[in-house]
């Protein structure tokens, strides 16, 4: 229980690294062009070419990778589960093996380990984003970049505003978190084990204060939000300038290479 | 009132309901506010104190009644509640609730980007929030690396950024070491000087002593608008009882040492006066 | 139960670029049954040391021993020595989600496996202990309540298990005056009454000087000082330094001093004692009395 605090979620690090003095909508763009390369990809050989830039990635933030590294392998076992949903899909081939009621076949087993790569990937690369991209940046990278739908009608500010609160939020939920595990498991709740009937009563005496606080807190955020004066439909400016540098160009280019990638690989014998 | 200048904010039958079938929060509320004055706010949870630091620093509009800025009524939409916005910052009891960027200075900063400022303006203020608040040295640190007094002083500095006339404080010192909380009653004594409003709500009565006014809320209805001395000596000697607060700790001393047999009446009730007055009053007698 | 501090250090994040140092070679005892009262700045490493006595963080380096069991980097308190500690930590009031605030006080009870009955009884008990009427309270959802109730049905779900170790993190902050009183005066008689050992963490003078026998005073994640209240108020000023602030009983206490220095030889520790001594000081005479 211990530690979630650390968690990279929507935590920045100070710094001075190549991504930190990129251009958020630069960074943006980079991983929303990431995610559709992984997923254009069809082969797993193709998905771990595309992994090779969390190294990249990492030596670029100026992080220590035993902590990015460490973050991945917790965030492997949850997005594992995620991923075994592709095992029990059911596929018109023969089984590898039978679990119980399921029968695993080497597609399944291929798809679940694409997707696990993918997620995991996104992770790092969101993580490292987050890392390294102030909330208030980050959101107003977001609001430049949608600011053409604001011609459609789309709240485009309203938007970049909960992202940034969602982000900013992150850390004081977890720290309310681990608070409230500490408080429960004093009074001998026990995380870790026990049957099912005790798991669900564990998860309550969690979730339930966990909601309580972040309505709570939600409410005094909005409202000191509002007192400083921010509304969404007003014009603001920012003190922060954004623009596009050389390192922005790296990152284009480096998305170019991964998209050609990605496309080669599934025009190679895709299905 | 003086003639010319319409004071700084006036309340007139100032009523909030949250639900309409529900009691009322603040009720009926006739309340000024002059510039450069100390107005503490006393009463205990539940009495209706938030509600009126969300009436004047514009974030809801009353139920009934009006409120009057510099002379002008404030409308009920949101942009007619933007000029009191404006006029009146406030600062909330938990200094985590109102820190939204990465970095002290840019945290600063977020009030007069609001009100789309030249960056050049935001710079000078921004620089200016953090002298007077003395954060200057912490411009470019993480908020999650200060302390929890110099966290409040940053919300403080942010409220400042925007050159409010008044500043609410909402409970502000409640949650500080006393170290943290008598260095921003300093930094709230200084924006007095410099000519704007405070208004500090409370349950500390003690630190209601220093306030120019007092007024004390009871289930949302004015229970006292004056000076703190009379209001004091009327809780010593027991003509006024307080829902859910205790009287400060002078006047509870000289309330013990009363029933004990030694009459104190001292004219102050902070601790050294009643403390003298006992050996006084004991040497008379 | 009691707890040894041997040579201490809490790193929080440690090996992550979030690290941050909390508590540096600490070494102390605390015997069975004392009431320790933990002062310092925020962030000096006052609830850092609580959370480690109780438990639930373990050192970094060094080790705690509580109950005669060890607990240290590699070594985690075992769960019967566990079973035995409370902890009512900042806004205990979030631990609250049971239906009825009966239910929520037994919980830890139920989790200890005591039969419904006996649950019960003593969830009703803890609610007195703190209070809070049982007939009025027991049934009623603890989301209901005013702030000051819910944090008392916090720590009556804390209570009601016995601990013979309690950590308790500023139980009074955000609480108004009246509540406040109550709840001490609540507490105060508890401890008497059961004995515990007890860490308590607050940036209240007042409340160290009234319950506690023994006051820990921290600076930067160091011990600074470890004293009895008494010693605390004659040396006060030198304890400034530490961001400790007289409070108007302090003041009070100095004026006093000023008039009559012998009242250092023992001085009062309530508002009440003072006034009984100034009473029996000044020939007032009916000792005791108040209004």
């Amino acid at each position: 229980m211990n530690g979630l605090g650390t968690f990279p979620l929507g935590r920045h690090l100070p710094g001075d690294s190549f991504l930190h003095r990129s251009d958020p909508r630069a960074k943006l763009l980079f991983l929303f062009g990431i995610a559709i390369a992984a997923f254009t990809a069809r082969s797993v050989a193709a998905v771990l070419v595309l992994s090779l830039l969390v190294p990249a990635a990492i030596a670029g933030s100026g992080v220590s990778p035993a902590y990015v590294v460490r973050a991945i392998g917790r965030t492997a076992v949850f997005v594992g589960i995620l991923a075994a949903v592709q095992l029990f899909i059911p596929r018109p081939e023969p089984p590898l093996f039978v679990l119980g009621p399921l029968s695993v076949t080497a597609g399944g087993l291929k798809e679940a380990v694409l997707v696990w790569l993918r997620l995991l990937l996104l992770f790092a690369l969101g993580a490292l984003l987050t890392l390294t991209t102030p909330p208030l940046v980050l959101a107003a990278g977001v609001v430049r970049l949608a600011a053409p739908l604001r011609r459609v009608g789309v709240p485009v500010d309203a938007f970049g505003l909960m992202l940034m609160l969602a982000l900013r939020f992150i850390p004081t939920l977890l720290e309310a978190l681990e608070r409230i595990m500490k408080a429960q498991a004093a009074r001998g709740v026990d995380f870790t084990s026990g049957r099912l009937r005790e798991r669900i009563v564990a998860l309550l005496s969690v979730v339930v204060p966990l909601f309580a606080f972040a309505f709570e807190r939600a409410e005094a955020m909005a409202l000191a939000l509002e007192a400083r004066g921010y509304r969404p439909d007003a014009p603001r400016t920012s003190r922060r300038r954004l623009a596009f540098g050389w390192r922005d160009v790296v990152l284009a280019a480096t998305l170019a290479l991964a998209l050609a990638v990605a496309a080669w690989d599934r025009g190679r014998g895709g299905p | 009132m003086t003639g010319g200048t319409p004071p700084l904010l006036r309340l007139e039958g100032v009523t909030v309901r949250y639900r309409p079938d529900g009691p009322p929060a603040l009720a009926e509320i006739d309340l000024t506010l002059r510039a450069g004055e100390w107005v503490s706010v006393l009463g205990a949870n539940g009495s209706g104190k938030s509600t009126l630091a969300r009436v004047l620093a514009g974030l809801i509009a009353p139920t009934a009644g009006a409120v009057i800025l510099r002379g002008a009524p404030v409308g009920a939409t949101e942009t007619g509640l933007w000029p009191l916005r404006q006029a009146v910052g406030l600062v909330l009891q938990n200094p985590e609730d109102q820190i939204v960027a990465a970095t002290v200075e840019d945290d600063v900063a977020f009030g007069p980007e609001n009100r789309a400022l030249p960056p050049d303006e935001i710079e000078r203020r921004v620089t200016a929030a953090l002298r007077r608040t003395g954060l200057e040295a912490l411009r470019s640190v993480e908020p999650a690396r200060l302390s929890g007094g110099e966290k409040q002083r940053l919300a403080v500095a942010g409220a400042l950024a925007v050159e409010p006339a008044a500043l609410v404080f909402d409970e502000a010192t409640s949650m500080l070491d006393a170290e943290a909380r008598a260095r921003l009653l300093a930094v709230m004594r200084e924006e007095q000087a410099a000519g704007r409003a405070i208004v500090h709500i409370t349950h500390e009565l003690e630190e209601a002593e220093v306030a120019s006014r007092l007024v004390v809320l009871d289930r949302g209805r004015l229970r006292y608008d004056g000076p703190p001395a009379p209001f004091f000596t009327a809780l010593a000697e027991g003509r006024l009882a307080l829902p859910g607060l205790l009287p400060p700790f002078g006047v509870r001393l000289a309330q013990d040492l009363t029933a004990r047999g030694i009459a104190v009446r001292p004219a102050r009730f902070d601790p050294e006066a009643v403390v003298e007055a006992a050996w006084t009053s004991a040497s008379k007698g | 139960m009691d707890v040894r501090f041997e040579g201490v250090s809490h790193v929080y994040g440690a090996g992550t670029p979030f690290a941050r140092p909390a508590l540096s070679s600490v070494t102390v005892s605390i015997a069975a049954g004392s009431v320790v009262a933990l002062l310092g700045r925020s962030g000096s490493g006052k609830t850092t040391f609580a959370q480690l006595a109780a438990g639930l963080e373990r050192p970094t380096a060094g080790r705690v021993i509580v109950g005669g069991a060890e607990s240290s980097a590699e070594r985690r308190l075992p769960p019967d020595v566990r079973r035995r500690i409370g902890a009512v930590l900042q806004h205990p009031e979030h631990q609250l989600f049971e239906e009825t605030v009966g239910r929520d006080v037994g919980f830890a009870l139920r989790r200890r496996g005591v039969p419904p009955d006996e649950v019960e009884r003593r969830a009703r008990a803890a609610l007195f202990s703190v209070g809070l009427d049982p007939e009025a309270y027991f049934a009623r959802s603890p989301f209901r309540l005013s702030g000051g109730e819910k944090r008392r049905a916090a720590i009556a779900g804390v209570l009601v298990y016995e601990p013979e170790l309690v950590v308790f993190d500023e139980p009074t902050a955000g609480l108004d005056p009246e509540a406040r009183e109550r709840l001490i005066e609540h507490l105060e008689a508890v401890f008497r009454r059961r004995r515990p050992t007890v860490l308590y963490v607050t940036h209240r003078i007042d409340e160290a000087i009234r319950l506690a026998d023994r006051v820990l005073l921290f600076d930067a994640g160091r011990l600074a000082a470890d004293v009895t209240p008494a010693e605390l108020l004659r040396r006060f000023e030198a304890y400034r330094r530490f961001g400790l602030r007289p409070s108007p009983f302090i003041r009070a206490l100095f004026a006093v001093g000023r008039r009559a220095p012998d009242v250092w030889d023992d001085p009062p520790r309530t508002p009440a004692a003072l006034a009984d001594w100034l009473a029996a000081r000044l020939g007032g005479g009916r000792k005791g009395a108040r209004p």
